[in-house]
């Protein structure tokens, strides 16, 4: 039991043990500041080389897990691939009764493919120009590191968008949640997190409306176990961004412009990041998903 | 990337060494040369 609690935990602990660690930095650069006013000239760059050594290996760790996720992701495909296309076959007089398509599968090797050659690079390039435009203000590589984000992002609401609309064409999607519940809840998500928050809000809508078909396919306690194991690496990354967001803000009044834009950007860099590991959570859930909906159908159970 | 990196990092040192403002203009002229060649690399030129 410790050791589930340990996993859940440990983001949160290396999150304080950040906030403490830069704080306590802070403090330490100000007072030299105080006391040697030549060390002004110095003190910015120092700061930056303090903050990549302290926090460097945080970010490295999210960008391996995000590697290491999209590497088991498209083992796992590869793996159930050849069982769904057989029962696919085998199951065609039942398929058409929700008529699946081939092309639903096409999307998720598509879309793990795509974080795995593509986004994760994307967003590591973005962080490296982030790193250069902050350390050298004359030569800024702002507005590239913007447009890969940007781009990262279209592609990914664009990804979202895809699945939703096939997934509503195969008529999977047919449950739908209350309005008068949903609206407030995803307004105050998507105005709190943000750049992901309205992706989350898009994503758990989808789930929303599966929901019913999922529940009566692998049960309450097997669905949370899937959800927990498809968002535990994005819930990781959103509280890892967060904390360089909330490492930003503390900082602000007290060192310059150069530092806590640098700690916003990884923060920003971070978010996308945790956007990847979202969307391929989700093709993680509906993967299983489907592999459960096609074994119920060939034992001849109908929903 | 690396050499980006790389050219970064001794640009700044030489930058708070030296102090010249004109500096910056050799480290862009570097920077758009490693550019130039990654690019070339890439498109197999």
């Amino acid at each position: 039991m410790n050791e589930i609690l340990n996993i859940f935990l440990d983001p949160l602990k290396i999150a304080g043990q950040s906030i403490l660690l830069i704080i306590t930095y802070t403090v330490i650069f100000l007072s030299i500041e105080a006391y040697v006013p030549k060390f002004k000239k110095w003190s910015d760059t120092l700061f930056i080389i303090v903050l990549v050594l302290t926090l460097g290996q945080t970010v490295m760790d999210a960008f391996s897990l995000m590697a290491q996720l999209a590497g088991i992701f498209s083992n796992f495909f590869l793996a159930l691939y050849p069982i769904i296309m057989s029962l696919l076959v085998i199951l065609n007089s039942v398929f058409s009764f929700i008529a699946w398509s081939p092309i639903i599968f096409f999307i998720f090797e598509l879309l793990i493919l795509l974080c795995e050659r593509i986004l994760i690079p994307a967003v590591t390039i973005a962080l490296i120009f982030d790193f250069c435009t902050r350390f050298i203000g004359e030569m800024s590589f702002g507005k590239a590191s913007d447009l890969i984000r940007g781009s990262v992002m279209t592609i990914i609401t664009a990804t979202v968008i895809a699945i939703m609309t096939i997934l509503s064409f195969t008529g999977v999607a047919f449950f739908t949640i209350d309005k008068a519940i949903a609206d407030p809840v995803k307004k105050v998500i998507e105005q709190t997190i943000p750049i992901v928050g309205s992706l989350i809000v898009q994503g758990f809508s989808i789930f929303n409306k599966y929901q019913s078909t999922a529940t009566t396919v692998a049960g309450l306690s097997a669905m949370t176990a899937f959800w927990v194991a498809a968002f535990y690496p994005a819930g990781k990354l959103l509280i890892h961004a967060m904390t360089f967001k909330l490492l930003a803000a503390i900082i602000e009044p007290f060192s310059s412009s150069t530092v806590s834009g640098l700690v916003d950007d990884v923060g920003k860099s971070l978010l996308v990041l945790c956007a990847v590991a979202f969307l391929l959570g989700i093709a993680f859930v509906f993967i299983w998903l489907i592999l459960m909906v096609m074994t119920q159908l060939g034992v001849g159970k109908t929903f | 990337m690396i050499k980006l990196v790389v050219i970064i990092l001794v640009g700044k040192c030489l930058l708070l060494m030296a102090e010249e403002s004109d500096l910056i203009i050799y480290i862009k002229l570097a920077t758009l040369i490693i550019f130039l060649t990654t690019l070339l690399d890439f498109l197999n030129l």
